[in-house]
This record gives C-alpha cells, sequence and structure tokens, in this order.
C-alpha cells in the first residue's frame, strides 16, 4: 500500500487513527502498540501476504538473537556474526541472487563456456526489504555496542520493524531513536499539528511535484535513441526533481505519521540540491542510509584512520554497497561507484579547489555530478545511459517535433516545474514558515485546501475517459 | 482554547473521512462523463491474497467506486482547467482561445503522423469501386460522405506545442489524396469538407464549438441535407427535401461540447449553442438504407436515419448499431463487436442504399474494415 493511493488516505488511514486513539484513550498496558502494530501488519500484507509472513519470522528470529547476543559474554563477536549472516542471508537471496547469478553466468560464459546454464531464480522481492534489513541490522550491532538493551518483547521489536509509516520507503530508523517511544509516548497536540503538516506537505510533494516530474522524465527517457539536448536536459531536470520529491515526500510522510503516533523520526533530506560538494550533498541525501553506512560500515573499517589509501577503498566500498542497495543491477553500482569516485576526488584535492571558488560555481558543479549520476540511476541498461548522455550534447533539431514530450509542455506542467525549483531554493520554505508564523490559521486553511485538491489530483490521476467506444 | 488545539487535526480528520459524506456531494454532482471501464469488485482467492493481486484489485475497485469520487474528479478536472489553463484530459488537448482539440486529429492535421499515401487512396478507391460494381449487380447503390477534421478550419486554435510538432511546410494530406484519387471513377461522393468551406458563415451556429471535437449539430444536419439533395438528384429515388434551420439554446447538447464533457468540470461550458431545427417537403419514395462511419456520421442519423426518411435505416456507428423502421416506428439499439457477429451481409441485401461514412482523420482506417468484409462474405444473390 502507497501513501498517495485513495485506499491509504480515504480507508487505511482513518481507520487506523481511531482505532489507534480509541486504544490510546480508553485501552490498558500496550494497547496503543498493539494497535499500531496490527495496522503495521495490514499495511503490510496488502502488497502480499506472503511477504508478511517473513517479516513475522524475521521478527523472531531477530528478537532471539538480539537477547542472544545480549546474554553472551565471551561470544558475543560469534552471536553478532551470525544475526547479521541470517539478516544479510534473507537480503541477498531475495534481492541479489537474481543479479549475482547473472554475473556469475556471464563471467563463465566469457571464460569459454557457452553452453553453461543456470537457471536465474525469479524471486518476488519482499517490498521494503532493504530498509527493513538495515534497521534489524543496526538493532543487532546497537545491542552488541551495548548502545540499546535488547528487546524482550516481540511486540516491541515487531512494532519497531513493521511500523508502517516508514516501512517500505524509509527513512531508516535506529532502534536506539524509538526505543524509548515504543516504551512510553504521548502526542501533543503540537505534535499532532507539526505531524498532520509534514504529512500534508509530503502528500502534496508526491501528487503534485513527482508525480508531474515523473511524467516528463518518462516520456524523456523513454526516447529510444537519438533526441535533441533540449530535451535531454529537461528530462534530467524533471528526473531530479521527480527523484528527490519522491523519496523525500515519502519521508516528509513518515516523518509526520510518527509525530501523529508519538514517534519522532530523524530528518532525511536537508535541502540537497543546495550542496556545494558531494561530500555535502551525502550529509544532505538520505542522511538515513549514508548515516547508516558510516556508522556500520565506513567507521567500523577503519574510516579515515587508517592512511589516505585505505581511506579510499573504504570510501569506494561504501559507494558500491550504496549502490548495490538502491538496486540489484549494474547502472545502480556505477551509480554508487561515480559519487564515490568523487567524493575520493574531493578528498584528494578537487574540494580544496572548490573551496575557493564562488558558491553558485561550486553548486552548478555538484549539480552537474549529481545530474549526471542521475542518468546512470534512471537509465533502464547501460548502453541506454550512455545514449541518453550523448543525447545531452547533441543537436537534433528535427528531432524537436516531438509531439509526446511537447504535449506535456503544458501551463500546468510549467507551474508545478516553477514551484519545484523554487522548492529546491530556501525561498519557498522560508515563505511558508513566515506564512505560519504570522497567519498560523490561514497557513493551516492553506494546507487544508492544498491536500482536498492533492486528494483530488490523485484520485484523477489515471481518469481520462474517452469520448466513445472505438470499433 | 482545548478544542483549537486540536481544530487543525480533526479538519484533516474530516478530510480522511471524505468518503463518509462524499456521497452527498455525488448526489448534486451530474454524472462523469465518457468512456469509463469501471472495474468489477474482485473475487477473494488465497493464491490473490498471498501475491497481493487481490488487494491491488480491492484497492482499484475502492478509488473507483469511492463515494464522492465524482465531486473530487470535477474539483480536480475544475482546478487545472480553470487556475493551470490546461485540460484535466489526457486525450484532450486546450488551444488558443479554450479551443479544444482532440490529439490524434492534431496529429493528423499538423502531419506528426505520416498522412494516408496516394497508393493507399488508390487502393481504397478501388476496393470502393469493386464494391460499387457488386450494390449496382443488385440493383443497389453506394455513396461516400466524407467529413471534416476541426483542425482544418481551426488551425489557427491549435495549442502552440502542437504546431511546433508539426511539420513547418505542409505535404499533400490524406483527404487531398483520397480526393484525388477518387475524382477519375464514377463513384458517388459527397464532399462535406468543401461543403463546409463554400457554405461558412450562412447560419449563426459556427461550424465547430470550441468546446466540440464534431461539428456542430446545425452544421451536421446542414451538410446532411446538402448530401440527401445530391442523393435526390443522383439516385434513381424520389427522394424528401430537407431544409434546415437553427434556434440559440442555453445549454449543449450531445456531441456540441463532447470534450469540454470529457474534461468532467464543474462549471458550464461558455458559449452560445444552437439546436437544427428540420422541415421536410416529403418524396413519394422510400428507399431502405444502411449508413456506416465513425461519430461524425450522426447527422445522418439525426437528421435522414431517425426522422423517418427512409423506409428503414441501419445505422452503424463505431461500436452502435440503431436500426429504426419508420412503418413501425420500431427503434432498436445494440452494441456490435464484429460485423461476423451481426451479419452484415444481411444487411447489405436488406438495403437500397448504401453510405460510408468517412472523416478525413480516418481515411486510412475508412469503413473499419467493412469493405474487407463484404469483399470476402458477400456477392449479389
Amino acid at each position: 500500500m502507497v501513501f498517495s493511493s485513495a485506499v491509504f488516505v480515504f480507508a487505511f488511514l482513518p481507520f487506523t487513527l481511531i482505532l489507534y486513539y480509541l486504544c490510546a484513550k480508553f485501552g490498558k498496558g500496550q494497547a496503543k502498540n498493539i494497535a499500531l502494530y496490527a495496522c503495521s501488519l495490514l499495511f503490510y500484507a496488502w502488497g502480499g501476504v506472503q511477504y508478511f509472513v517473513l517479516l513475522l519470522i524475521l521478527t523472531a528470529c531477530n528478537l532471539v538473537f538480539g537477547r542472544v547476543i545480549d546474554a553472551a559474554d565471551k561470544h558475543r563477536k560469534a552471536a553478532l556474526g551470525a544475526g547479521v549472516l541470517f539478516d544479510v542471508g534473507v537480503l541477498i537471496y531475495f534481492k541479489y541472487s537474481g543479479f549475482f547469478t547473472d554475473i556469475l553466468l556471464g563471467c563463465v560464459h566469457a571464460l569459454g563456456f557457452a553452453q553453461f546454464t543456470l537457471d536465474v531464480p525469479k524471486i518476488p522481492l519482499p517490498i521494503g526489504i532493504s530498509f527493513f534489513s538495515f534497521q534489524i541490522l543496526s538493532y543487532l550491532v546497537d545491542v552488541y555496542r551495548k548502545t540499546v538493551p535488547a528487546q524482550k518483547s516481540y511486540l516491541k521489536l515487531g512494532l519497531y520493524i513493521m511500523m508502517f509509516p516508514q516501512l517500505i520507503a524509509g527513512p531508516i530508523v535506529r532502534y536506539s531513536t524509538v526505543a524509548e517511544e515504543i516504551d512510553r509516548r504521548v502526542t501533543t497536540p503540537a505534535m499532532l499539528t507539526d505531524g498532520v503538516t509534514r504529512f500534508i506537505i509530503g502528500f502534496c510533494k508526491k501528487v503534485l511535484l513527482a508525480n508531474s516530474m515523473g511524467m516528463m522524465a518518462d516520456a524523456v527517457f523513454g526516447i529510444k535513441g537519438d533526441a535533441p539536448a533540449l530535451y535531454a536536459w529537461l528530462g534530467l531536470v524533471c528526473y531530479a526533481l521527480q527523484i528527490f520529491y519522491d523519496f523525500s515526500a515519502y519521508s516528509d510522510m513518515a516523518i509526520g505519521l510518527g509525530l501523529i503516533f508519538g514517534f519522532h523520526f530523524n530528518e532525511n533530506f536537508l535541502a540537497p540540491y543546495r550542496s556545494m560538494s558531494i561530500r555535502e550533498f551525502w550529509r544532505r541525501w538520505h542522511v538515513s542510509l549514508s548515516s547508516w553506512f558510516r556508522d556500520y560500515v565506513y567507521i567500523p573499517l577503519g574510516g579515515s584512520r587508517k592512511g589516505e589509501w585505505n581511506t579510499y577503498r573504504n570510501l569506494l566500498l561504501v559507494f558500491f554497497l550504496t549502490g548495490l542497495w538502491h538496486g540489484a543491477s549494474v547502472n545502480f553500482v556505477l551509480w554508487g561507484l561515480f559519487h564515490g569516485l568523487f567524493i575520493i576526488l574531493e578528498r584528494a584535492g578537487l574540494g580544496k579547489l572548490l573551496d575557493r571558488i564562488p558558491k553558485c560555481v561550486r553548486r552548478i558543479y555538484t549539480l552537474l555530478v549529481v545530474g549526471i549520476g542521475w542518468v546512470l540511476f534512471r537509465a533502464d541498461t547501460l548502453p541506454l545511459a550512455v545514449q541518453y548522455l550523448k543525447n545531452m550534447c547533441s543537436v537534433h533539431a528535427n528531432l524537436l517535433r516531438n509531439i509526446d514530450i511537447l504535449r506535456l509542455i503544458t501551463p500546468e506542467f510549467v507551474f508545478f516545474l516553477i514551484i519545484a525549483l523554487l522548492g529546491c531554493t530556501p525561498f519557498l520554505a522560508r515563505g511558508m514558515q513566515k506564512l505560519s508564523r504570522k497567519t498560523p490559521y490561514v497557513y493551516q486553511l492553506c494546507l487544508l485546501a492544498v491536500f482536498l485538491f492533492a486528494a483530488a489530483y490523485m484520485m484523477g490521476a489515471g481518469f481520462n475517459p474517452f469520448i466513445y467506444f472505438r470499433f | 482554547m482545548h478544542c483549537k488545539k486540536y481544530l487543525f487535526f480533526m479538519l484533516f480528520f474530516l478530510i480522511l473521512l471524505f468518503p463518509l459524506y462524499g456521497g452527498v456531494l455525488d448526489y448534486f454532482c451530474p454524472p462523469l462523463k465518457g468512456v469509463i471501464v469501471q472495474e468489477q469488485a474482485p473475487q477473494f482467492t488465497l493464491s490473490g491474497a498471498l501475491d497481493g493481486s487481490y488487494q491491488t484489485d480491492a484497492g482499484t475497485f475502492f478509488e473507483q467506486s469511492m463515494p464522492g469520487k465524482n465531486a473530487l474528479l470535477r474539483l480536480r478536472g475544475e482546478t487545472i482547467y480553470s487556475l493551470l489553463r490546461t485540460s484535466p484530459n489526457n486525450y484532450v488537448l486546450r488551444g488558443k482561445d479554450d479551443y479544444l482539440f482532440e490529439i490524434e486529429y492534431l496529429q493528423d492535421y499538423f502531419q506528426m503522423t505520416p498522412p494516408v499515401s496516394r497508393e493507399k487512396t488508390d487502393a481504397l478507391s478501388v476496393q470502393l469501386q469493386n464494391l460499387q460494381k457488386k450494390l449496382t449487380q443488385a440493383g443497389k447503390e453506394l455513396y461516400i460522405y466524407i467529413t471534416p477534421s476541426k483542425t482544418r478550419f481551426f488551425p489557427d486554435k491549435a495549442p502552440r506545442t502542437s504546431v511546433l510538432a508539426g511539420k513547418k511546410t505542409r505535404d499533400t494530406d490524406s483527404y487531398e489524396n483520397l480526393l484525388a484519387s477518387l475524382k477519375n471513377t464514377d463513384l458517388q461522393v459527397f464532399d462535406g469538407v468543401s461543403y463546409l468551406q463554400q457554405n461558412e458563415g450562412t447560419m449563426q451556429s459556427p461550424l465547430f464549438y470550441a468546446s466540440g471535437i464534431h461539428w456542430s449539430r446545425v452544421w451536421a444536419a446542414k451538410a446532411t441535407a446538402a448530401f440527401n439533395e445530391y442523393m435526390r438528384q443522383t439516385s434513381g429515388y424520389d427522394l424528401a427535401q430537407v431544409t434546415v434551420g437553427e434556434v440559440p439554446t442555453e445549454k449543449p447538447t450531445a456531441q456540441d461540447a463532447d470534450l469540454y464533457d470529457m474534461c468532467n468540470l464543474i462549471s458550464a461550458p461558455k458559449e452560445q449553442y444552437y439546436d437544427p431545427t428540420l422541415s421536410f417537403t416529403p418524396g413519394s419514395e422510400q428507399p431502405k438504407v444502411l449508413i456506416q462511419g465513425g461519430s461524425f456520421s450522426f447527422g445522418l442519423w439525426n437528421t435522414l436515419g431517425y426522422t423517418g426518411e427512409f423506409a428503414k435505416t441501419d445505422y452503424l456507428e463505431n461500436t452502435l448499431h440503431q436500426s429504426y423502421t419508420a412503418e413501425t416506428q420500431e427503434f432498436t439499439n445494440q452494441t456490435i463487436t464484429s460485423f461476423d457477429d451481426m451479419k452484415l451481409e444481411q444487411y447489405v441485401e436488406d438495403a437500397d442504399i448504401v453510405i460510408l461514412e468517412v472523416n478525413e482523420m480516418r481515411i486510412g482506417e475508412m469503413s473499419f474494415g467493412l469493405l474487407d468484409y463484404l469483399e470476402q462474405n458477400w456477392s449479389p444473390s
């Protein structure tokens, strides 16, 4: 179930709110946790009951692993190793077995064994597996590090892993962030207001901006072959906006829903397109993922403490994994390594050079690198990515007459494009803050009106009736 | 004070509960217009629940049948149309001065899709002549009725993006190729495009409304009356004479604002609409007629078919088959899936006159397979 669907907004969410607040008001003990957990199970089961059983099993196994790690004195490391191996194994099996089999097959064929065949497993991908696997891993490592005590309650650990606001699209919440709130939490009126505000902003970002930009990005990236540079750049800008608004919208909605249910999740996107270097970009983009890799991979590998070359190796490994985390494909891996390369270059001296040039040039540099990275990320295959990059530098004036793209350039699209671009600058956020401070009720009324419109927009997204049935 | 703190949340919650009261709004909203494929409630299956397909179908069903959906869709449509000056329907493009167009008419006129070649129109012409031969053998007559495209008459109102996407210099188009192919044949052709060009401005009603893709009902009737006159003079039948007038009307009827209707807005279109008025001078003969065409042929049915000028009219428009018998005033209406299923050859056998309508935009697919079907399945008895 996605947040931007009628069944979530008009059925699941009101039902969950009623159940949760009834339990909070009249229930005893763990009533509201039970309510939230039950609704989260329903939320996940909506994507397929088979996957939901996997999550129940994962929760049970990690409850045991956590307690064993916590209780063990001598063999803590071994217990942690077993837990990590199990969770990573599950992730690899479901997400990467097809990818690795493909690579293996490619290598064997390259070695001259062309007749060798292997069935590439077609395993359905459980929704959100990358997110909940990383949450579970952080829990085990935090228990090992004694940052948090092992959870004894299946319900509470299950709630941490499966809590629906962040279950399928993040942010990756650390157990330490919510452990206390799972035990005891209150939702203040201010939290409700902030939560609803955040949810509405996220919802509108997704439905109005990300989807509008996505239509143009899909149309341009859908061109197989030559395309004029103007379209290629337009498509890239739209895709960059789409992925940012899509991803950050889900984080906004998750943070907002978290507040409504009494949880404080960390911020996940901090205006990334204002970054002045790739290093800064990764401090602002998908913060929960980059900090996860920093704390659980980069630092344990030695971070930057073991010499220059080891630092570069660690960075490349982290960004290789970052790419792989985003998807089981060569393009994602290359995208990760591409970013890793620029992080290394900036460490090796480019960063100092950047510090000496004007801010606007630094921003252009960052946007350019990030943009080229998005081509690798978005293109279906590597040859298509290369073709797209070529198109960005080409002139094909006659190909400008593409009605599939031109028809999308409507006043509606231009309006949302301007809003989306403004949203990447500080101006829109400042304006909204100013309005909310000066006239909070007007601000809230505006939000509700935009939410109603966005909900209507969502309902009509696929509604394009024909005049009559054609023969 | 306590309530005030929760007011924002409560109002938000009220929006979430929209399906509970949205049905009331639907009651005041006109039903949605256009061809909408309504999903059925899914049947529960264990395998469907396991892989999530049942839930997906249930979600779609909920979205389609949610109370208040009509009101929300009209709110969306109106906001996009009025505030963002864009058509909310992907198949409809908004041009200058609020002129609406269906994209395929723009693609055809501005030659974003290649026009039907002269070779193809020649082949079409041969096929039509073959059919005419067979019909003549059976004592029947064939008429070709060419209807116009809105874009030909209002190219300056087209969206700028379509003009940009089109070729700067237009080659010969499908319509011109068809006319050239038909020129040296003995086929009986009535050219509605040329009729409109020659008679434009003689009625108050516009040729096409900004809000519709079809020609206005007044002009459809007017051209049909002229076509009827052409048949009266060229066929062996003493047909009735039809005179068309017009009266202003408050609201548009049927096709006059079809594209505007497809946008499903709240506000009504802001144009002056006209209703055609018909008067007949009876003839001495009433042949049986088979009419086949696309949506532009509605004037034939409204002006000649359903008014009882013919003894019997069988009218095939896209997937629609309507039939009217003047003597018994019997009217039937059904949907057809194929010519085979309806036994088209029997209707041809029964008719005295066969009229094939083709819109200039649909020349490439003229008769929707009827010519091929009759070539294979019908011979004069």
